[in-house]
């Protein structure tokens, strides 16, 4: 697997103003979707992004694509900023997949026009030539011929996620971008749906990147995973690693909670303190302080930086990995 | 006979007969060429000839001026025709782009044009009617401007509904994300997801503005003797009433046939077009 | 609860006011009201006269505020062609017109509910098919033709009815069984679908389960439940109603404030025509107020999106 860069973001930062009635007084105020966040994707890997609901990375995901402007930072594609002149080239190599599977397809075209769309976009293709592209997908995402006839309510919500799928394969991209792609679905579709992303990784040697708020989904998939609360990352390792050596207090959470099926499994949950806070009044210092088991006097008040603590694995955390910390490598 | 989209059949022979209908008074003036002022007293209530009832030689008998009923009576639903027809292309134009406007914007403009339609119904149509009718000369343009601020206000309401629908459907960002330009979205994807609404709307309304314009021109403030519309033509049958009560039922019967046509199948399209969207 | 009613208030007296603004730039849109004002073959002397008395050549902010403040003192003006206050003659009709026009309302409001309820029951049935039926006609014809085919039956033929005028008992029943059959036909419409609506729901099926009564589960949940769909679309009928009794009240000769209004607005009696549309468009406002400041109570779920 080639170490080159894909798709970099570079401390991208978000903010929102709190929308107002025009009518209304009062200071402006702020949501801080994404406060700071550095991401490297590499050609070929699948890179997973885990957080809470709210947690920004919606709206991260968006900047990434470029459908939303980043208040601060950059995206950088290949080694270079996308602008006006290489736009049509990103929007061919980078796709995205949508969450939700019922509002993600316009219910008046039928399957054929809505997979050929980005093809109509970008290419000036015949009836023909679109079709004998559209073909093969079809079979890769195992629909039958039949669905290019039919319009989307005649489908359950795994078979319209996977014309969502075709969709944005039929440009033969490099990187998708996933947001939650299996999160509306019913657990026993949601296997088969991640199979065929670990499929097409394979066989066309796509990059991901793989957003959602459920571990045990990205365990299945992922190479490396990051870990985002409150607009920034506070924890980014490989897969292995993350799971044997799980650093960040936050992360030890995420992970106690995850389901566990052998007895062996089995692990004391860590409950956190106090409410997920919101993203228009952060707390200060470091965002996890609040609710942190293990917060002393400098998490509230400097934002701690990410730290390589060995490996290319991330944390951000005063404490962590330091002699004699609690949170240092006991479970 | 097979039966295109499922029209069910009271509905197709509705269609029929009022399209037959529109048709032939439409070219009314190419096939009876006539001047609607010319009065021919000496031959005034003149009884019908119809069903060999007489020999008067005219169709449907005369009227208290001695003009050929049925003739007039297809000028008459020519005129209501044409009115409806371009009051309604004014008033869908106008509330459309308004409630375009309301929904793709929001905020303030959304707020305004609310208001607007608030400001609309708080004055029962007729009212509006008459109030315009004491100020302006009546004629068959104040009618149509009259029509398109009176029922601007639907088109508004659904294309706003419409947009506003579709803006918190994903498919419009996805479409975004793939690459389409805004002209291509609003070409492939937002025309044909107001249309239908639209469509209904459009259907409905008709029955609105042909009621409308008749009542206005049955009080005398709406079309002026000697031109003729169908609320004309009840109103000055009115005093026939007991010799000839045709000359009120027959224009009634139009109406009546129009409203009701407009109005089964816009119910009917709206049903149609329905469950197509309903998800699963 | 407070703050959303005075809000409500505030909202619907801006629109009277824009209303009124409206209706003042209307006037004088087309140049030189008294042009429509005065009969034809009125002298230049006439009309400067006219012009001097109506204030029209003071410059139009000036006119505009002097209306205004006219306005609100309670002035309402001069019929031109009654040669009368304006408010007075409203006052001598509005009688006529409730006379007529509240029971026919409620006549609508009661036996439209009640066949809409019906029909919705007895969904598909062969009541169901007669009630919408009769539904169709109801709002298909027009009121002026349906009062003229009365009037030829019950009048002409029959003689069992008087055709016009306010003398006795017998001559509000015409009147009143016109004006009631749209908003009937309307009301019982929506009655049906707000209830076939409401019934299709889950919780009636919880209801159901539970061992109620067919009849019972109707009346208390569905009947509840589609109150306000009812509610709004009664209140819309009265705009409806309003129109109505203008037609109504010109076909038979009933000498309310209908018949003011269209006798006026032939005249061009502007006076008595404006003053009868900020009437209206008050009242509209009000109602619509009063409906809206009651879905607070009826349903919490909206008293939520107007905090």
């Amino acid at each position: 697997m080639s170490r080159d860069i894909l798709l970099e973001a570079k401390n991208i930062k978000k903010y929102f103003p709190v929308k107002k009635k025009w009518f209304q007084g009062g200071p402006a105020r702020t949501v801080k979707a994404v406060d700071g966040i550095s991401l490297q994707i590499f050609r070929g890997e699948a890179l997973g992004l885990i957080g809470e609901s709210g947690c920004g990375k919606s709206t991260f995901s968006r900047v990434v694509m470029q459908l939303i402007p980043p208040t601060e930072g950059e995206v950088l594609y290949n080694g270079k900023p996308v602008t006006g002149k290489n736009i049509m080239e990103f929007r061919r190599r980078v796709q995205m997949v949508f969450q939700d599977p019922y509002s993600s397809l316009d219910p008046r075209m039928n399957v054929r026009d809505i997979i050929e769309e980005p093809l109509r976009v970008h290419t000036s293709m015949t009836a023909e030539e679109k079709l004998a592209v559209v073909k093969p997908v079809l079979e890769q995402i195992e629909l039958p011929e039949e669905t290019l006839e039919k319009y989307p309510h005649e489908f359950s919500g795994g078979q319209r996620q996977r014309i969502g799928i075709a969709r944005v394969l039929v440009t033969d991209p490099e990187l998708l971008v996933c947001d939650e792609p299996v999160s509306a679905l019913d657990v026993s579709i949601q296997a088969s749906i991640l199979n065929l992303f670990k499929k097409m990784q394979k066989e066309r040697g796509l990059s991901y990147l793989f957003i959602s708020h459920d571990l045990s989904v990205v365990k299945h998939l992922c190479d490396r995973i990051a870990v985002m609360y409150l607009g920034r990352i506070v924890e980014l390792a490989e897969k292995k690693e993350l799971f044997a050596n799980t650093l960040h207090p936050y992360t030890r959470a995420l992970m106690s909670a995850i389901p566990a099926i052998r007895d062996s499994e089995r692990r004391e949950k860590i409950r956190l303190q106090g409410e997920p806070p919101s993203p228009i009044d952060p707390p200060s210092g470091c965002a996890f302080h609040v609710r942190c088991p293990y917060a002393r006097a400098v998490c509230a008040e400097q934002v701690p930086p990410l730290r390589d603590m060995g490996g290319g694995h991330l944390v951000a955390c005063h404490f962590c990995g330091k002699e004699g910390t609690p949170c240092s490598n006991s479970r | 006979m097979k039966r295109p989209w499922g029209i069910p059949p009271s509905i197709l022979f509705l269609l029929s007969v009022t399209s037959i209908l529109v048709v032939v008074s439409l070219l009314a003036p190419v096939i009876f060429p006539i001047d609607l002022g010319a009065t021919d007293l000496p031959h005034r209530l003149a009884p019908p000839s119809i069903f060999g009832m007489s020999d008067s030689g005219y169709l449907l008998g005369t009227d208290y001026l001695g003009r050929d009923f049925a003739i007039r009576l297809l000028y008459a639903t020519r005129t209501s025709v044409v009115l409806a027809f371009f009051g309604l292309l004014a008033a869908g134009v106008l509330g459309i782009a308004l409630g375009v406007i309301a929904g793709v914007f929001g905020g303030i403009w959304d707020d305004i044009i609310m208001f607007l339609i608030n400001v609309r119904h708080s004055v029962p149509a007729v009212l509006i009617g008459i109030i315009v009718a004491t100020i302006f000369n009546s004629s068959g343009l104040t009618l149509i401007l009259l029509t398109a601020l009176i029922q601007w206000t639907k088109f508004a309401r659904q294309a706003r509904a419409s947009i506003l629908q579709i803006k918190s459907e994903s498919y419009i960002e996805c479409s975004r994300s793939i690459g389409s330009s805004t002209f291509r979205i609003i070409r492939e994807h937002v025309l044909r997801n107001i249309a239908s609404p639209l469509i209904v709307v459009t259907t409905l309304t008709i029955s609105s503005i042909i009621l409308f314009e008749s009542t206005l021109s049955f009080l005398s403030l709406g079309i002026q003797p000697p031109d003729t519309s169908l609320g004309v033509m009840v109103s000055a049958g009115r005093d026939q009433m007991i010799l000839q009560p045709w000359q009120v039922l027959l224009p009634t019967a139009i109406i009546v046939l129009i409203v009701m046509t407009a109005s089964l199948t816009g119910d009917w399209l709206r049903d149609r077009l329905d469950p197509k969207l309903r998800k699963r | 609860m407070l703050q959303f009613t005075v809000k409500r208030l505030l909202k619907g007296l801006f629109c009277v006011w824009f209303i009124w603004s409206l209706v003042f730039c209307m006037v004088r849109v087309t140049g030189d009201p008294t042009d429509w004002m005065l009969p034809d073959g009125a002298t230049e002397e006439e009309m400067m006269t006219l012009r001097t008395a109506l204030h029209l050549d003071e410059p139009m902010a000036k006119q505009y505020t002097d209306s205004l403040t006219d306005l609100l003192k309670g002035n309402s003006g001069e019929s031109y062609y009654y040669k009368r206050d304006v408010a007075e003659l409203y006052k001598e009709r509005m009688g006529a017109t409730l006379t007529l026009a509240i029971p026919a309302f409620t006549l609508a409001i009661l036996i439209g509910i009640f066949l809409g309820t019906v029909a919705a029951i007895r969904h598909d049935s062969l009541i169901d098919r007669i009630t919408m039926s009769g539904a169709i006609i109801g709002y298909t014809l027009p009121s002026f033709c349906l009062g003229i085919i009365l009037i030829y039956i019950f009048c002409l033929k029959l003689r069992l009815l008087p055709s016009s005028g306010m003398d006795s008992l017998r001559n509000l029943v015409l009147p009143m069984v016109t004006l009631a059959v749209s908003p009937l036909a309307t009301i019982a419409r929506f009655t049906r679908s707000a209830l076939l609506d409401v019934m299709n729901r889950e919780y009636i099926d919880g209801a159901r389960m539970k061992g109620v009564s067919e009849l019972a589960v109707t009346i208390r949940h569905g009947i509840r439940n589609s109150l306000i769909p009812v509610v709004t679309g009664i209140g819309m009928q009265l705009g409806t109603l309003i129109g109505g009794a203008v037609v109504v009240e010109t076909v038979f000769s009933w000498p309310g404030v209908g018949m003011l209004l269209v006798t006026a607005a032939k005249e061009r009696d502007f006076p008595t025509v404006q003053y009868g549309i900020l009437m209206v468009a008050f009242s509209v406002n009000l109602v619509n107020i009063l409906i809206d400041i009651s879905y607070g109570y009826l349903d919490p779920r909206i008293r939520e999106t107007f905090k």
